[in-house]
């Protein structure tokens, strides 16, 4: 589904990603894992052109999006996105953030969209919040928001980049649950977290980087239970 | 003998310096200040150094010598000239100042010392008569006779009043306006200078000039009533008038 | 009338005259002799109406270049569209030119030299001074889209929207609420400049005092009063701005 090539990226004289090739197939569940600046975030933001790579290719259901003449905005749609700080919408209800994207697409009508958005908010537990502004609502349940809103786009493949980091940690769990479910239900993801016992227990291959590759990679049970490379162990023994 | 001469010597001494430095109330000791709009050739204007000259400088010149005072311009906006001696800035107003009644609420106006007509300036060609002129865009400047005879006779909306002159006459040629309605021997001066201009008479009443005085300072104002009448009656008025519109 | 006329000739005579009737007499004749009110009254109309032609003209001016200089500045490096370069000098060297040059400059200009033909001074004065705002509201405006978080940005742009449409519907209602406040500012200046066309013979609330001022020899009432009438409609204004402000706000309330 999505297929990564030798993807760099420099920011100045600073080499973030230094050749990663990667290919996550439909319906996996991908964690990515590593100390802070080993790239990961960077790489998640270059597979749908936030960051734009330096050299590389990606792509993405068959369409070469690094290419210049590729309409970014139409893979965008199929991909959706879930970031550290929410970044809802302030100056929009909760349904307005939810609707505004496929209503401006042309992906479905108004009145479509507002049905979506209330059925993906009732599956969170949030459906008397449609009214609200983001300002309203605790970090938690701005996250679950974020989430239904890249779902109403009906997206092929969800990213999510340290979706709880933000948060404070009472409100990590009814994150992690949404996520859960969404994985459950067959979604592909991509996932940036520093919760080790969401990838063990949602993951179908964990990806660890450092120093802007991937330095290991395997089934949860192969990264935490045996890891060869020593740079994981010394990870692992920090973050554990 | 010889005292009575020394007295009479010391006598005519005094009498002499008294005479040159007679103290006279001023704004600034010594000096005539005086508010000038300098945009009105042949009267006042700016030569290249931005010393005002012209015809009033010149008659404030020898005007002051006699008076042992020195006379210092102060160039404004003519609307802000005629206000400036009422607010104690000035010594007078010298600006092509014609003598009107409401204007000695304001001002001690001196004896007058020519007398114009105002005039109309239109390019060369245009059809601009004064049966006609009423129907045309006239051009003033802001607070001068100019303004009110044209405003009171064609209307508010048939008049545009500049800042200075110098600006109107640039709309005149830009074709901003038809005419520019201004005192005849000021009207000549720019006709003289800016090719491609006339002028006509409008025939209205004749106005008289004379400076406007601070209210109040009788002394002064008899002085150079004096010495202006001196002026006229030796002929250097003219002379001096005559010299600059050449 | 009457009592004007009587009073009015006792001052001019010297005769000794009570405040209230100096005051009276002075008041009157800036005001109310020969209907003169109604010069004020057309001179207000015009400075609200270049005001307002003005403060559109800047506002659609400043947010043009506002938005393509922005867009300028957030391409990605190596991929510069020339186009969108060539734009982003011009607009820069509009900036440039028009805040580096005085006001009075500029009407002088526009008024005596580039519309020379023209003898709509009220127009040309409010396409300068609109031409004038537009600068100084794009720099203000630049500076709000540039407030508003990265993330926003990347969070329209990640759920498939374009750029025109993530900046209208998510960046500038934001860029709005915080500019708010200087353009404010930036449009109180503008009606106050509008004092100054003026110069080109525009006639304006200014042009109506001094002509009074200039019939009766007395600057004072004619001067004050106009400058009455611009604190006043500076006060509206700010007023309405408040209200307006408020109306923005009501997202942030928890």
């Amino acid at each position: 589904m999505i297929d990564v090539k030798n993807l760099t990226k420099d920011f100045g004289d600073l080499k973030v990603l230094r050749g990663v090739s990667q290919h996550i197939n439909k319906g996996e569940r991908v964690v990515l894992i590593g100390p802070s600046g080993s790239g990961k975030s960077t790489f998640l933001r270059c597979l749908n052109l936030l960051e734009i790579p330096t050299s590389g290719e990606i792509t993405f259901e068959g369409q070469l999006i690094t290419d210049e003449k590729c309409d970014i905005n139409k893979i965008r749609q199929k991909m959706g996105m879930v970031f550290q700080h929410f970044n809802l919408f302030p100056n929009m209800t909760i349904l307005k953030n939810i609707t505004i994207a496929p209503v401006r697409t042309g992906l479905m009508n108004k009145e479509q969209a507002e049905k979506e958005a209330r059925e993906l908010l009732k599956r969170v537990g949030l459906e008397d919040k449609a009214d609200s502004y983001p300002a309203q609502l605790s970090g938690g349940q701005k996250q679950r928001i974020a989430i239904v809103r890249a779902l109403c786009m009906k997206p092929d493949v969800m990213l999510f980049d340290e979706p709880t980091s933000a948060l404070d940690p009472e409100m990590v769990g009814e994150v992690l649950d949404v996520m859960k479910e969404l994985a459950q239900s067959g979604m592909t993801m991509v996932c940036v977290t520093h919760e080790m016992g969401f990838a063990r227990e949602v993951a179908d291959r964990v990806l660890f980087m450092d120093g802007g590759v991937i330095v290991e990679e395997g089934t949860p049970a192969e990264i935490f239970g045996s890891p060869k490379e020593k740079r994981t162990q010394d990870f692992l023994n920090k973050v554990l | 003998m010889k005292k009575i001469l020394a007295i009479a010597l010391a006598l005519c001494l005094v009498l002499g310096l008294s005479a040159a430095t007679a103290e006279y109330k001023t704004v600034e000791a010594g000096k005539f200040i005086y508010a000038t709009s300098p945009d009105f050739p042949p009267f006042e204007s700016l030569d290249d150094n931005d010393t005002v000259i012209g015809i009033e400088p010149d008659l404030l010149a020898l005007i002051c010598a006699e008076l042992g005072l020195t006379p210092e311009p102060y160039a404004i906006d003519f609307d802000s000239a005629l206000a400036a001696p009422s607010a104690g800035k000035v010594d007078a107003v010298v600006s092509g100042v014609t003598v009107k009644e409401e204007r000695k609420t304001m001002m001690d106006f001196t004896i007058p010392y020519v007398t114009i007509v105002q005039g109309v300036v239109f390019k060369t060609g245009d059809d601009i008569t004064m049966d006609n002129i009423g129907e045309k865009k006239i051009g003033v400047q802001s607070g001068t006779t100019g303004q009110f005879e044209a405003v009171d006779r064609y209307g508010e909306d048939h008049v545009t009043a500049y800042d200075k002159y110098s600006i109107g006459f640039q709309a005149l040629q830009n074709g901003q306006v038809d005419c520019i309605m201004v005192d005849d021997m000021v009207g000549a001066a720019y006709v003289k200078t800016i090719p491609g201009l006339e002028m006509i008479s409008t025939g209205f009443e004749p106005e008289n000039f004379a400076f406007g005085l601070a209210k109040g300072n009788d002394e002064l104002l008899a002085a150079i009533n004096e010495q202006l009448q001196k002026l006229i009656d030796d002929g250097t008025v003219e002379q001096i008038i005559l010299k600059w519109n050449e | 009338m009457e009592q004007f006329v009587a009073w009015k000739a006792m001052m001019s005579a010297g005769e000794p005259t009570t405040i209230w009737q100096q005051f009276y007499v002075l008041f009157y004749q800036a005001f109310i002799e020969n209907d003169r009110w109604r010069q004020y009254l057309s001179g207000v109309g015009t400075t609200l109406y270049v005001t307002v032609l003005a403060l559109v003209l800047g506002v659609v001016l400043g947010l043009i270049v506002a938005v393509v200089r922005t867009a300028h500045d957030l391409q990605r490096p190596g991929h510069k569209n020339v186009i969108l370069g060539f734009f982003n000098g011009i607009l820069k060297m509009y900036v440039t030119v028009i805040r580096g040059t005085p006001m009075m400059v500029q009407l002088m200009i526009m008024g005596l030299v580039i519309f020379a033909s023209s003898r709509n001074f009220v127009m040309v004065g409010a396409l300068t001074l609109g031409i004038n705002s537009g600068a100084y509201t794009a720099e203000i405006i630049r500076g709000g889209l540039m407030s508003v978080d990265q993330g926003q940005t990347e969070a329209g742009r990640s759920l498939g929207m374009n750029y025109a449409d993530t900046m209208r519907f998510v960046v500038v209602p934001q860029a709005i609420k915080a500019i708010l406040p200087a353009l404010g500012n930036e449009f109180i200046v503008l009606l106050k400049d509008t004092s100054l066309i003026s110069v080109i013979g525009g006639k304006e609330l200014l042009y109506a005092a001094r002509s009074v001022a200039a019939r009766n020899y007395e600057p004072m009432y004619p001067y004050v009063g106009a400058a009455i009438v611009y604190l006043i409609l500076v006060m509206i204004f700010t007023k309405l701005l408040g209200i307006f402000e408020r109306r923005l706000r009501a997202s942030d309330r928890r």
